[in-house]
């Protein structure tokens, strides 16, 4: 009688520690997601003024090394075109006065071989908030599920309410996401995808069971646009990013070759100084080319937390998570068992 | 219209040229004046591709585009072969078409 009061107490607890590791999995997911979600936002963040950051580098560069730029966020230059290989020395980078206006006037065939319009400023950073705002809002659902799986009893209608107005708002303004530069997936049908799915889950924001399944089901959608995103910031850091700083690079080269004659480079060392710089300069040019960036690795790690949390809440579980659950198991089994063994103790 | 990979591949061909046309700008083995087409081209086709990365293509045709990365890999196939006066008298030709291309896309 008492041996068989012992193996029944001992499979309840058994059965019992099991749900708890789950739950201790899910918690602990949500916590890394929503941990990697800020990650992914200060991280695109930065990038985002790393960009601009360049722009303005290089814009000042150019403007402070050629006198013949006035300041300005476009300038027309010389193209060299017309007498390639014949440049004459004096020449400035930019249009004089008396050939801006002859540019001015001249046939837009003709234009392009008297000078060029260059923008010191083409990205817009307009252009890149939507993708933040996706990623805040993202974080505003994750921080609710996050909640959720602590305590399924915390409403989250609301919140998820917020984020999805705030989304449909973005919606009209949406300019970069829908030729998102290398995406398979429309930016605005992230947009549209991440409501309807925000939708679903305000629907069934009282049904722990139903959230399970959205998020199950749908989650992985979300991810995917995400991707999207992460893609898009490997572009630009792999193309606009390293081609501002080769120019950065070259345009300071030949800053040099035209003034190594000149006070600002009359000895040695300021010489070796500002070369010793621009050698250095054009290795960071290599190292872009073959890295991909910050945002896009953060927002990857951030794709991935969402991947565990979402197989922990439907319950499928990675070796890894599996690995994790079993530690957590024999940990609590143990504790467990010594608490049945101390209660089988008290019953004998 | 023009799809997303459309512009993927026009930038990434912008990219190529503005990157061949900087290894140009830092060739020893040609003079200043022939370094200085290629500088200049490096200048305008960074801001090229910032233009391309900020804009919606949605609205371009296909066969724009598609014109204008032919036109962008001709470029870059003379600004590698420039090495004297002749050569780079050719690839600036070549860049000027190209730019004319490129402005079409952009502007």
């Amino acid at each position: 009688m008492k041996k068989h009061r012992f193996i029944v107490l001992f499979c309840v607890a058994a059965l019992l520690l099991q749900a708890c590791g789950s739950s201790v999995l899910v918690t602990q997911e949500a916590t890394n997601t929503v941990s990697a979600g800020k990650n992914a936002i200060s991280e695109v963040n930065k990038f985002h003024n790393s960009i601009f950051d360049t722009q303005n580098q290089l814009a000042a560069s150019l403007l402070a090394r050629n006198s013949s730029c006035n300041f300005g966020t476009s300038i027309v230059i010389h193209t060299n075109i017309a007498r390639a290989g014949r440049q004459k020395k004096e020449q400035g980078l930019c249009l004089s006065d008396a050939e801006l206006k002859q540019w001015q006037s001249a046939d837009p065939k003709e234009k392009s071989l008297l000078g060029q319009k260059i923008d010191l400023m083409p990205m817009e950073r307009s252009s890149l908030t939507s993708s933040m705002d996706i990623l805040d809002a993202f974080a505003v659902y994750l921080d609710a599920i996050n909640k959720h799986t602590a305590s399924p009893t915390t409403p989250i209608a609301s919140t998820l309410k917020g984020v999805a107005e705030e989304l449909a708002a973005l919606q009209g303004n949406v300019k970069i996401l829908p030729d998102a530069v290398s995406s398979k997936v429309s930016q605005s049908t992230a947009l549209s995808d991440f409501i309807g799915y925000l939708e679903k889950l305000i629907h069934n924001s009282n049904d722990a069971k139903e959230i399970a399944k959205i998020v199950g089901t749908e989650g992985e959608k979300q991810e995917q646009n995400l991707s999207v995103i992460a893609t898009d910031a490997d572009s630009f850091y792999t193309t606009y990013i390293a081609s501002m700083n080769a120019t950065l690079t070259t345009s300071l080269g030949d800053y040099y070759n035209r003034n190594k004659g000149s006070k600002e480079f009359e000895s040695v060392d300021k010489r070796e100084s500002f070369l010793l710089a621009l050698f250095k300069q054009q290795q960071l040019n290599s190292k872009i080319k073959a890295s991909t960036s910050t945002a896009g690795k953060a927002i990857r790690l951030f794709v991935s937390a969402h991947r565990k949390l979402r197989d922990s809440i439907t319950g499928k579980y990675s070796e890894e998570q599996k690995a994790v659950i079993r530690e957590e198991n024999i940990k609590e089994l143990k504790e467990g068992l010594l608490q049945v063994a101390n209660a089988a103790r008290l019953a004998m | 219209m023009a799809t997303p990979s459309e512009k993927q591949a026009f930038i990434d061909a912008l990219y190529e040229l503005q990157q061949t046309c900087n290894t140009k700008a830092n060739d020893g083995t040609l003079t200043e004046g022939q370094r200085s087409v290629f500088i200049t081209a490096s200048i305008y086709l960074t801001s090229d591709i910032g233009r391309a990365c900020d804009k919606d293509f949605s609205p371009v045709p296909s066969d724009k585009v598609q014109s204008a990365i032919q036109e962008v890999k001709q470029a870059t196939t003379a600004t590698s072969a420039a090495h004297d006066d002749f050569s780079v008298q050719v690839a600036a030709k070549e860049l000027w078409d190209a730019n004319t291309a490129i402005d079409l896309v952009l502007d």
